[in-house]
């Protein structure tokens, strides 16, 4: 296995526990945001770092080198890369749905005077989502246009 | 699209892991050709066609719609 799982391991699990000593040792309004970062840092960190020691040991050759031709042939396999651009496609049009019944929703709440100003902030919120989700779109499609 | 992938891989005794292994693919990949539910690239026609040693025809069997077969015959 690659060092650089090991050194990015080392990576998270300092800055998760520099997350710790800032929760513990300062009083802000944010404490909670660093706990929560000390394990959502420290818990992936110390599994990278498992894992280099775990595949790099001698006996574990073998099979590490099996599984990573498998990941190979997975990741390139033409298609399982169809099926994973058509599932995109479908959740997008999914999305796209779902942001539109929730702002029509979130509208009729904000114009009925129901869970103000949450309703108004919904609805502003979930247009800019759903126009940025739609340029996102147009751009990739022209970025891949051009490049086939 | 109709091929003969799985007539020519049980001739041959070869298992579908086995080919998938030769070809680079998953098995899943294989089992889609040849129940004609996945049609493969030209990339992967080419790559099936010289571990057999034959030409893509002669393992793919492409057929006109009926429609394109009207406009052939007008």
């Amino acid at each position: 296995m690659k060092k650089s799982m090991l050194y990015t391991g080392m990576a998270y699990c300092t800055a998760g526990l520099c997350c710790l000593a800032a929760a513990v040792f300062t009083e802000t309004w944010f404490d909670g945001m660093f706990w929560g970062m000390f394990g959502a840092l420290t818990a992936p960190g110390l599994l990278m770092m498992w894992k280099y020691f775990h595949w790099s040991r001698p006996e574990h050759q073998e099979e590490y080198a099996r599984r990573l031709e498998i990941e190979q042939i997975e990741m390139q396999d033409e298609r399982k890369v169809m099926l994973r651009d058509k599932s995109g496609r479908i959740v997008y049009q999914i999305m796209t749905g779902v942001y539109c019944v929730l702002i029509m929703a979130f509208s009729i709440c904000s114009m009925g005077g129901w869970f103000m100003p949450f309703s108004l902030y919904a609805v502003i919120g979930l247009t800019v989502l759903q126009v940025f989700q739609w340029v996102c779109g147009m751009v990739a499609f022209g970025w891949e246009s051009k490049r086939r | 699209m109709k091929n003969r992938l799985e007539e020519l891989r049980k001739e041959r005794n070869i298992r579908q892991e086995e080919l998938a292994a030769a070809l680079k693919v998953s098995r899943q990949t294989i089992g889609s050709l040849e129940n004609g539910r996945y049609n493969p690239s030209i990339i992967l026609a080419f790559k099936i066609a010289g571990y057999f040693g034959m030409s893509i025809e002669e393992i793919f069997i492409y057929e006109e719609d009926g429609e394109g077969q009207e406009r052939t015959e007008k």
